[in-house]
């Protein structure tokens, strides 16, 4: 297993109290796969990303029983042993590419110090390696880019020049954070046409977070939905999408807008009632419990079992699987 | 026929550009020759991505802008004939950023109330109720009327703004990307509350998206944009069942729905984002268009209808057209920007 994560929690203070972002998950990537992470704003997705990049905010608190990428152990690295290993074997990509540059240096100096950083190379290899990398990403006059600074790109080529700085140093792990949400429809599907190129020619393992499940269904191997700090459900794909068991996940797919049933005239789009808790203090029920519309009476008391369908679609709820079943509408 | 409650004709609106402290003021042709109705109760929708000049038309819309050429008629009269607050009586906007649109120090309630305010409409008691009516139709806890905006939920913020823009009974809402920025199950409560508006009080809607799947739940009719220009337009469920120009057919295939699963398609666009500073030749999508000839460099095609309906493209070889539908006389050659 490439990257291997157990029992993760991540909290920040939060106005006196300690709000709990993530609260106990596990993940694990194989090479060359990529696991996305959907949930809504305020699921902790991102604040997994950055506890796996450890690169969380100064106050909050980061354990878990496990970040294994490889065989390296990240828990226990010194924050200089880490930086040694950011950018070289795992990178991210973040969602706004302008504040992820630095606007007073030219695109040439951020590809080539990375690349210098990490492997020592000269000016003029790290220049050969910036223009091969640039040009991998679908850059055209990548030369004449180099020399420009970020504000002279639209946002497409800024999302391409941050995927070229990911992969100057050949990652055996990426993390991309809503890499697309910013874009144009057109230009996000260019954008992920070469992010699944890159990392199949590098067998690159992926963790891809988006809200958008339409992404979800072009990329995925495999899916983790998170709420309130929690998943709540993780499989392949097509199980996932097509077979959701949690109500939440239900819910979500259910919401997305599709074109109005012509039998159904004034059928109305689904929607989740209420919106997404934080949680302060520990709580081992399900988080979806005050928004459920398959609450029972033994959710308000325990925390859900994790429930496992076809051997490997896990989902952490009450209702027995034959209750999780997709019935015909 | 009725008169629409909106129409536009012709309308082109020209930004003047100055790029540096001493760059020379160059013309940036945001608009050009839109024209658009929209009737009582129906929501006209606009898809177009950055720079397609859609929150420009939204302006105009709104009467915040005065197009370069071209008129508004709202009711049949000029737009620009109305006092800034019968306009403002008429037009509401609901804008995408529900932070950025509502003033942070005042209360809901009087966020609500403010067109009431403005427009001098009734005693306080009856603004009271107004303002109460309006938010248990939105969805707004009564609760919430006490309360800062910086107190809601991005969804809650969102139902202060349209329960804002409905309070005075405006004949046309202007929705510039109203969802853009909440969560989908939000956003599914949203579409599903101005569709319930509209039903009720017989609303006309421009809805503004980039989101297609939006626009094929949301709309009656669509216009696509590109470049400030109209490139097809006509019934949702015509355009969406068979595209007739290439932008369009484009557009429809990137966007990812969570039914299908077929990998990342390659769109077969060509070349750059277009930059509207400098638009092309003949038709302005040709320089990426994935199936374009020749003509398309010189020839500039006017908006035609294809077949019976009036589902209308600008596109010289139309996909999906019916039999021995062509341009047999192509239109003039292209403006100069």
């Amino acid at each position: 297993m490439l990257l291997e994560v157990r029992d993760l929690h991540v909290t920040l203070p939060d106005q006196g109290q300690q709000l709990r972002a993530v609260r106990g998950i596990d993940l694990e990537v194989p090479a060359g796969e990529t696991l996305c992470l959907v949930g809504e704003s305020g699921c902790g997705k991102s604040m997994t990303a950055l506890a796996l990049m450890q690169l969380l905010p100064r106050n909050a608190k980061l354990s878990a029983e496990k970040i294994r990428l490889g065989e390296t152990e990240l828990t226990k690295l010194s924050e200089r042993k880490m930086s040694a290993l950011r950018g070289r074997k795992i990178s991210m990509i973040f969602q706004e590419p302008m504040t992820a540059l630095n606007p007073v240096f030219t695109i040439g100096d951020q590809l080539r110090s990375v690349y210098r950083r990490h492997t020592g190379a000269n000016k003029q290899e790290a220049q050969a390696r910036a223009i091969e990398v640039l040009e991998s990403v679908g850059l055209t006059n990548a030369a004449v880019r180099l020399g420009q600074f970020p504000h002279q790109l639209s946002g497409g080529l800024r999302q391409r020049v941050l995927i070229a700085m990911a992969l100057m140093c050949e990652p055996e792990m990426i993390i991309c954070d809503e890499p697309t949400t910013a874009l144009d429809v057109t230009t996000q599907a260019q954008i992920l046409r070469i992010l699944k190129d890159a990392q199949d020619k590098r067998k690159m393992g992926m963790i891809f977070i988006t809200h958008d499940l339409g992404v979800v269904a072009r990329i995925a191997d495999r899916v983790a939905v998170m709420y309130a700090g929690r998943i709540v459900e993780i499989g392949p794909r097509a199980a996932v999408l097509q077979n959701p068991a949690h109500p939440y996940t239900r819910g979500l797919i259910a919401s997305v807008p599709r074109p109005k049933d012509e039998s159904a005239e004034g059928a109305r789009l689904a929607s989740i009632p209420g919106n997404v808790p934080a949680f302060h203090r520990e709580d081992q029920r399900c988080p979806f419990l005050s928004r459920c519309p398959k609450r029972m009476e033994v959710c308000t008391r325990e925390a859900p079992p994790k429930r496992t369908r076809h051997w490997d679609q896990h989902v952490f709820c009450h209702l027995p699987l034959e209750e999780q079943e997709v019935q015909p509408a | 026929m009725t008169t629409p409650i909106i129409e536009a004709r012709g309308l082109t609106h020209i930004y003047s550009v100055r790029s540096g402290l001493i760059g020379r003021a160059r013309p940036l042709r945001a608009l050009h020759d839109v024209s658009l109705s929209i009737g009582e109760g129906e929501i006209l929708g606009v898809v177009g991505e950055s720079g397609c000049g859609k929150s420009t038309l939204a302006r105009i819309l709104l009467g915040l802008e005065t197009p370069t050429a071209g008129e508004v008629l709202l009711e049949g009269r000029p737009i620009a004939s109305y006092p800034r607050r019968e306009r403002a009586l008429a037009v509401q906007p609901v804008f995408q950023d529900p932070y950025g649109s509502l003033n942070p120090s005042m209360s809901v309630e009087d966020l609500i109330a403010l067109p009431l305010h403005i427009h001098s409409i009734g005693p306080k008691h009856e603004r009271q109720q107004k303002v109460a009516r309006i938010a248990d139709q939105v969805g707004l806890p009564r609760r919430a009327l006490a309360a800062n905006p910086s107190q809601l939920s991005g969804g809650q913020r969102q139902r202060v703004a349209i329960a804002r823009a409905l309070v005075a009974g405006p004949r046309l809402v202007i929705c510039d990307e109203p969802t853009s920025a909440l969560d989908v199950s939000v956003q599914a409560q949203i579409l599903n509350l101005l569709l319930d508006l509209r039903a009720e009080h017989r609303i006309a809607m421009l809805f503004i998206s980039h989101n297609l799947s939006v626009i094929e739940y949301m709309t009656d009719r669509m216009m696509v944009m590109y470049l400030g220009r109209v490139v097809e337009s006509g019934s949702t469920k015509e355009t969406f069942a068979a595209p007739s120009h290439p932008y369009t057919a484009v557009l429809k295939e990137a966007v990812f729905t969570p039914d299908d699963e077929n990998g990342v398609p390659d769109l077969g666009l060509r070349g750059n984002f277009p930059n509207a500073m400098d638009i092309p030749s003949g038709c302005v999508f040709h320089p990426r268009c994935p199936v374009a000839r020749a003509e398309c460099a010189t020839i500039y095609p006017t908006l035609e209808r294809h077949g019976a309906s009036d589902h209308r493209s600008a596109c010289l070889f139309p996909l999906n057209a019916p039999e021995g539908v062509r341009h047999d006389t192509p239109a003039e050659a292209s403006p100069s920007a």
